[in-house]
């Protein structure tokens, strides 16, 4: 019962240690503020390193570095903390990204700037937490808790219409997450479980286990999870908190938003193994949904005129291909997901901070007020291209790793569905090119524009490393992140294919020549 | 069987001399604050490309004297992607590396890349002295180096994609060179949008092809799977012919978007926007014949199926022709060869069609020769009435007919230039001589061989074939002569074109050159003939069928005769009209349908197909995506959401009455609530 080993509570809990530190500090002093949250975040960035250089792929045990012990008895709810492969990317991919949401604010941010980087610290606690939770209910804790700073976040520090915005983003993220925990607690009391840990309800899900003959009570269930992960994500049709929180608030806030891959991790650790039979029977319409997502985002995306609220729409995009990963159950598709995941959170990154940059120097969002900067801003234009490639998935970069493993993958379950996902090739570059060519090329005719001053040194700082790691992720995934996480892939499939091959009935056969079975190409049989 | 040859590892240098220059020219000495001085930008640039040049020539010899069991060897360099199986049977991992394939095939493309690349190096050198973007040029140059020695060295799919797309990545760029015009920048977005297209079909293409056959490698490597194009007759038997015949055919809709063939071909004309060297090396040498690579390096997949071939010959074959007859009504100088390059390119496609993939690659390589000796050709007729142009200022005729008299590409601006720039122009009527198929020159071995294979395999459609091929030669030879005719001689039409001036000899030598080769390649007498050329070939693409000599001769002397007759009549026409034009102005105007003046006005706006496509494509699509979103996504899928909270904003505002603090209200309810009870239970007795 009782195991720790400290370096994943060390981890939640660091940046929230340093949020107190930082509260502690004299509001009048700018610098020492600024200076802490930074050290807070790098300093969870070289804890998450060294996770990093602790987990070993092909152990037996599923979840590594545990730390589980009692809590709250009475209730049977453990504090369990355990990693896989997958859980180890999300927290790479948080503490990566943190920095820079620091450091994108610190000319950005000029009012509240103590109370602001609080917040954004106890964020990363959140996020941390719920990637690397194991018991439901302190997940849900997690999960809750990331919206109270999420809220100040944009409502405080946010564009002109933030009280809107952010009002829509926590009723409507609360509306699943309330669901969810009905889910919760029904799943919990029908397993008969004695905890509500993850691998011991998980135990309680398979041919002849708790959801034998209540397919109804499955499926609804698992729609529980869907809303609540579904709104997160988002995917269509409960996208459209997305533009407004996107737009509203600020460069950093942004990048969390889009750092916030909560939804789609919770699909692959709770929905695939707790609920196979329903996954079966929801699949095609999660696929449907998720191929419109991805078109009709990019349509939408063309139209618009405003820089946050285009990205947004892509983003929309881009979430739709990976739950169609997802929901493809393969290796290469689930595989392909987590890398996309990764790789989207940086190139989006990348892009609100150029976005964040242009706003700093003409306090303008919309394309209209640019055009030709090319002629001042040389190499914010080669970065911005860099970005934008990455987010059309070029080869070579990391936005081409994810999205062909991940179409290769879906395309051996649904070929029609990825088909379609694919054109997405085409939409994406129609509306990211022609918003570069509306931005980047043509006549510097704006007055304004001509005096505008090319990447500062602060700001390639913060763009250099991620344009790395763009192309790092794209020229060498196999050691960085592939060979990490094709394990936990394959545990998590295995956990679902048994009886997803054979849903509601039928003797239970081995599991590694089901899931053969399950995978065999239809051509072959 | 694994054909891996470690030995060969250096020729990895090939694509990193280019990889290197372009990282010194667009990264390092931008970071450091400092461009270079222009000779050592371009200089290195074009060192770069000369130095991959010996390293190929290097591989050449090497597959050259090899045995037959090693001309084909793979050279092993990096991990890229690596996903495995999730269960031992039934289930492919999936095993993508960086490497490289060296046989015939692509040695040959590399010597092309090189060499014709080296050259195009070096006449930018001249060519873009004055302009202020001349480090960024040479950076964009050898990054697409680069990208095209991937594209046809790699041994899998996902890698020759990296060159697939990087290639359109610098075509975009190079396109859009010029970036303050709006023009420049529309058509190089349409070039990597239409281009896009076509990708998505070799995506799909690759999805199938690892689905049904696990491998997406061409030859047997480093992982071990067998390769697809030694395994294809037995990986086929395990697909149906469908499945086989879809994946070939979205492969092809790949090569019709990078090779500019129907329906997607309308990109190529706009890139005419890049600089000139760039419409030499990207859009008539290299990046464009990709498509016919392609093919041919997956030639045993394509000949399995029937469909897929009578579709890229009928394709090829019709872009051919329609192409052709577009070439004869354009007045811009650049935009004639850019409807020139894809008729060639049909052509080519056609070969392949017809089963005959050697020929539509020597075609190729003839077609790198005499096109970029063409365009560069051109690129010194522009460059010197431009500068005549901005010497002289003259505007001494009024604009007439969409005509812009400061416009150095226009064909009407020029005239008489034959004595003033003797070298540019003897060499340009050299490549004219090949492209129209003129013995000696080079393109009458080329086209006559696929000519000839089109009448002789005379599979699919017998006659057609042969006549369209050949109407088209015609057209060919009609259009190109006129262009000559237009720009060389005559009187010259402007003051700039009288006071023209020849260029330097950095843009001279490349010309002249390409120029010596468009003549001599094919010479029988030379080891460059077709002959030397398909056995040489023969390891990569097959040994095509010998043929009949006696009718090859015949069919190409009938050709050459018919050709002949039209250039005659054409310099004829062109010498006795006044002023250049063959019709007169107000046959011009008479639109009468299927009258000349109707035919000329439906050529010179290109059959209105662009117009077409932006009509249903491009302006459909913006009213559609504009109702989705303010339509469909603000009032509808928002107006739901707002709509729910605005709903429970409303009902509590009508709750909120209810509690209003007064107790005779409370006292009011209270009752009501009591008699409803009392109802209720009544009514429940009475059903007991």
């Amino acid at each position: 019962m009782f195991e720790f080993h400290g370096l994943l509570t060390l981890i939640v809990f660091l940046p929230a240690a340093f949020a107190l530190l930082a509260a502690l500090l004299p509001k009048t002093n700018l610098k020492a503020i600024q200076g802490m949250a930074l050290i807070g975040t790098l300093a969870t960035l070289a804890v998450s390193v060294l996770l990093y250089a602790q987990y070993t792929p092909n152990s037996p045990h599923q979840f590594q570095l545990i730390d589980k012990t009692q809590w709250i008895s009475s209730l049977h709810i453990n504090y369990f903390l355990g990693m896989d492969g997958i859980s180890l990317m999300m927290v790479l991919m948080t503490t990566v990204i943190f920095p820079f949401v620091v450091g994108v604010s610190f000319k950005e941010i000029t009012q509240r700037t103590r109370e602001y980087y609080c917040w954004v610290l106890v964020m990363e606690t959140a996020i941390l937490g719920v990637f690397l939770s194991l018991n439901l209910v302190l997940y849900y804790l997690f999960w809750e808790g990331m919206l109270i700073p999420m809220y100040f976040i944009i409502g405080i520090w946010g564009g002109p219409k933030r009280i809107y915005a952010t009002v829509k983003f926590f009723l409507y993220t609360m509306i699943g997450s309330m669901v969810m925990l009905v889910s919760i607690m029904a799943l919990y009391f029908l397993a008969g479980s004695s905890t509500f840990d993850l691998p011991e309800l998980q135990k309680h899900v398979s041919v002849g286990g708790m959801f034998s003959g209540k397919q109804a009570t499955d499926i609804l269930l698992f729609l529980g999870f869907f809303l609540a992960f579904g709104i997160k994500a988002p995917i269509f049709p409960f996208h459209s908190w997305v533009p407004d929180a996107y737009a509203e608030a600020p460069t950093g806030g942004t990048i969390i938003l889009v750092a916030l891959k909560m939804g789609l991790y919770g699909f692959i650790r709770f929905c695939l193994p707790l609920f196979p039979f329903a996954i079966k029977a929801c699949a095609p319409v999660i696929i449907v949904l998720a191929v419109i997502g991805i078109i009709y985002a990019a349509f939408v995306a063309a139209m618009q005129t405003d820089l946050k609220r285009l990205i947004a729409y892509s983003s929309i995009s881009h979430i739709g291909v990976i739950m169609l990963g997802i929901f493809a159950l393969t290796s290469l598709g689930l595989t392909g997901a987590v890398m996309q995941m990764v790789s989207h959170t940086i190139t989006t990154g990348a892009l609100f901070i150029l976005v964040g940059a242009l706003y700093a120097r003409r306090q303008s969002y919309k394309i209209a007020d640019y055009g030709g900067l090319m002629a001042v801003m040389p190499m914010f234009t080669v970065v911005f291209l860099i970005a934008t490639l990455s987010s059309v998935a070029l080869p070579l970069t990391s936005g081409f790793t994810g999205e062909i493993l991940l179409l290769m993958g879906s395309f051996q379950t649904n070929p029609w569905a990825t088909g379609f996902a694919t054109t997405a090739a085409i939409w994406s570059v129609v509306y990211m090119l022609w918003m570069f060519q509306r931005v980047m090329y043509g006549k510097l005719d704006k007055d304004e524009n001509r005096s505008l001053p090319d990447l500062t040194r602060g700001e390639k700082l913060a763009l250099f490393p991620l344009v790395l790691l763009i192309f790092a992720l794209g020229i060498y995934p196999t050691p960085l992140l592939l060979n990490k996480v094709n394990p936990s892939v394959n545990t998590v499939l295995a956990q679902t294919m048994p009886v997803y091959a054979d849903p509601f009935a039928a003797p239970p056969i081995s599991t590694p020549k089901l899931a053969a079975v399950a995978m065999q190409p239809r051509g072959q049989k | 069987m694994p054909h891996s040859d470690p030995t060969l590892l250096y020729a990895w240098l090939i694509p990193l001399f280019p990889l290197v220059g372009f990282l010194i020219n667009g990264f390092l000495s931008p970071i450091a604050g400092k461009p270079l001085p222009k000779a050592l930008a371009g200089g290195l640039a074009t060192v770069a490309v000369f130095s991959s040049f010996a390293v190929a020539v290097m591989l050449f010899l090497h597959v050259l004297s090899a045995d037959a069991a090693h001309k084909q060897a793979t050279v092993f360099l990096a991990p890229w992607m690596h996903v495995p199986s999730i269960a031992a049977e039934g289930v492919h991992g999936f095993t993508i590396n960086f490497e490289m394939l060296i046989d015939p095939l692509s040695v040959l493309m590399m010597l092309i890349i090189t060499g014709v690349g080296g050259l195009i190096h070096l006449y930018s050198m001249g060519y873009m002295a004055a302009d202020k973007g001349y480090q960024r040029f040479f950076t964009y140059l050898n990054l697409f180096i680069f990208f095209m020695l991937l594209l046809v060295t790699s041994n899998n799919l996902p890698m020759l994609f990296i060159g697939w797309e990087g290639v359109g990545l610098c075509s975009y760029l190079l396109i859009g060179f010029f970036y303050e015009k709006k023009s420049a920048g529309d058509a190089a977005k349409k070039a990597f949008i239409v281009n896009r297209i076509g990708d998505v079909g070799v995506l799909i293409g690759m999805f199938f092809l690892f689905h049904y056959f696990g491998t997406l490698d061409f030859i047997t490597g480093q992982s071990g799977v067998t390769g697809m194009t030694e395994a294809a007759p037995a990986l086929v038997a395990a697909a149906s012919t469908t499945v086989v015949t879809t994946l070939l055919l979205m492969i092809f809709l790949g090569c019709t978007g990078k090779s500019a063939q129907i329906p997607l071909y309308t990109w190529l004309p706009d890139a005419m926007e890049g600089p000139t060297p760039v419409s030499a090396l990207i859009h008539a040498a290299t990046m464009v014949t990709a498509g016919i690579y392609l093919l041919s390096r997956m030639h045993t997949l394509f000949i399995l199926s029937d469909v897929a071939m009578v579709t890229i010959a009928v394709t090829g074959i019709a872009t051919a022709l329609f192409a052709a007859s577009i070439g004869l009504m354009q007045n811009d100088i650049k935009r004639v060869l850019a409807y020139s390059t894809i008729s060639q390119l049909g052509y080519m496609f056609a070969a392949c069609g017809a089963g005959v993939f050697a020929a539509g690659m020597f075609h190729v390589m003839t077609h790198a020769f005499f096109k970029a000796c063409l365009f560069l050709g051109s690129g010194s007729v522009i460059h010197a009435v431009e500068h005549a142009m901005h010497a002289a200022h003259d505007n001494d005729h009024a604009p007439a007919d969409g005509l812009d008299p400061n416009d150095p590409q226009d064909m009407r601006n020029m005239g008489g230039l034959f004595p003033r720039i003797k070298v540019t122009a003897v060499c340009m009527i050299a490549a004219t001589a090949a492209i129209c198929g003129i013995w000696p020159f080079a393109g009458y071995y080329s086209k006559d061989e696929i000519l000839f294979r089109d009448w002789a395999t005379m599979v699919h459609g017998d006659w057609l074939f042969w006549g369209v091929g050949f109407l088209t030669a015609l057209l060919t030879a009609f259009y190109m002569v006129r262009m000559v005719m237009k720009t060389f001689f005559g009187a010259p039409r402007t003051t700039a074109a009288k006071n023209a001036h020849e260029s330097g000899p950095l843009m001279l030598i490349p010309i002249g050159v390409l120029a010596v080769l468009s003549l001599i390649a094919g010479w029988p007498i030379l080891p460059l003939n077709f002959e030397k050329f398909s056995e040489f070939l023969a390891p990569s693409v097959g040994v095509t069928p010998a043929a009949n000599p006696l009718v090859e001769s015949e069919l190409g002397l009938g050709t050459l005769a018919a050709i002949a007759l039209v250039i005659v009549y054409c310099i004829f026409r062109y010498r006795s009209t006044k002023n250049n034009e063959l019709m007169a102005p107000d046959a011009r105007a008479n639109r009468a349908f299927l009258s000349p003046g109707w035919l000329n006005w439906a050529i010179l706006n290109k059959y209105f197909v662009d117009e077409a496509y932006n009509f249903w494509f491009v302006r459909q699509g913006k009213i559609f995506s504009q109702w989705l979103w303010r339509k469909f996504d603000l009032e509808g899928v928002d107006g739901i959401v707002n709509g729910v909270g605005a709903l429970t904003a409303w009902s509590g505002q009508r709750v909120r009455r209810f509690q209003n603090g007064y107790v005779r209200s409370y006292a009011f309810s209270m009752v009501v609530g009591i008699l409803l009870v009392l109802i209720g239970c009544l009514v429940g007795i009475g059903h007991k």
